[in-house]
């Protein structure tokens, strides 16, 4: 069986959350605190309009290069702390796009 | 796909303007985001999950796709901050929440959406419970 969860450090834009992100069946569900805020966010697979991998010194999150997903009029950065799992989540959410 | 923010602070006006959001959001086969806003070192963040949770628990038997966001600060400016980061199409919030006292001092949530929000705003009244059930409840387009 596939592994569907991952600590994650992920950001739309403010402060960098912590958290863990969840490869629902339809949707990549994110979930996570930071200063002053906690959230769970679903982006669904059919609205991410493009991937990308950042491994630019200005395009990392905790000093991790990270996964760009673009839906609608965001983008959201997401990193993991564990290693090789990048690719893996690209992979992934590649598939679960198309 | 029609997003709906919906204000809630688990006062029973909240409970209904997420009743209201929520059969809005099933209807038109939207999706919805909650939102509360921490606004006092009592309001704590068991309570403040408790309230999401209940609020997740009611989307998910209404069948409509739900987030959650928990921010520390003023309601109004909480509920503002997310409905732009999602670009909402409305936002839907009770006449009265918790707060009434402060209301009465500084203006209600509801009342400080509807002047400062550039978006759609819903303020579900909740009608005495004399004349009418809470699903009964009248609803109040702004904007």
């Amino acid at each position: 069986m596939s592994r569907t969860s991952y600590a994650a450090v992920w950001t739309g834009g403010g402060e960098p959350l912590v958290g863990s992100i969840v490869l629902g069946p339809t949707s990549l569900i994110l979930e996570g605190k930071g200063p002053g805020r906690e959230l769970l966010e679903r982006i669904r697979y059919d609205e991410i309009t493009s991937l990308s991998v950042d491994r630019s010194r200005s395009g990392r999150l905790a000093g991790r290069a990270s996964l760009v997903l673009e839906h609608g009029k965001r983008l959201v950065r997401l990193a993991t702390p564990e290693t090789g799992v990048l690719p893996e989540l690209y992979e992934r959410l590649s598939e679960a796009t198309q | 796909m029609k997003r709906i923010v919906i204000a809630t602070d688990g006062s029973p006006d909240a409970a209904v303007a997420v009743a209201q959001g929520l059969e809005l959001a099933a209807a038109l086969q939207g999706r919805v985001t909650f939102v509360y806003a921490r606004t006092t070192v009592a309001d704590d963040i068991s309570r403040s999950r408790a309230v999401i949770a209940d609020a997740m628990g009611r989307a998910t038997i209404a069948r409509v796709d739900a987030d959650y966001e928990i921010r520390d600060g003023s309601p109004g400016e909480a509920v503002v901050t997310v409905a732009d980061s999602h670009d909402a199409d409305l936002i839907v919030v009770g006449s009265r929440g918790l707060g009434a006292v402060q209301g009465v001092l500084f203006g209600s949530v509801s009342r400080w959406l509807v002047t400062h929000c550039d978006r759609p705003v819903l303020v579900v009244k909740v009608p005495k419970a004399a004349d009418v059930t809470a699903s009964d409840a009248a609803r109040s387009p702004v904007g």
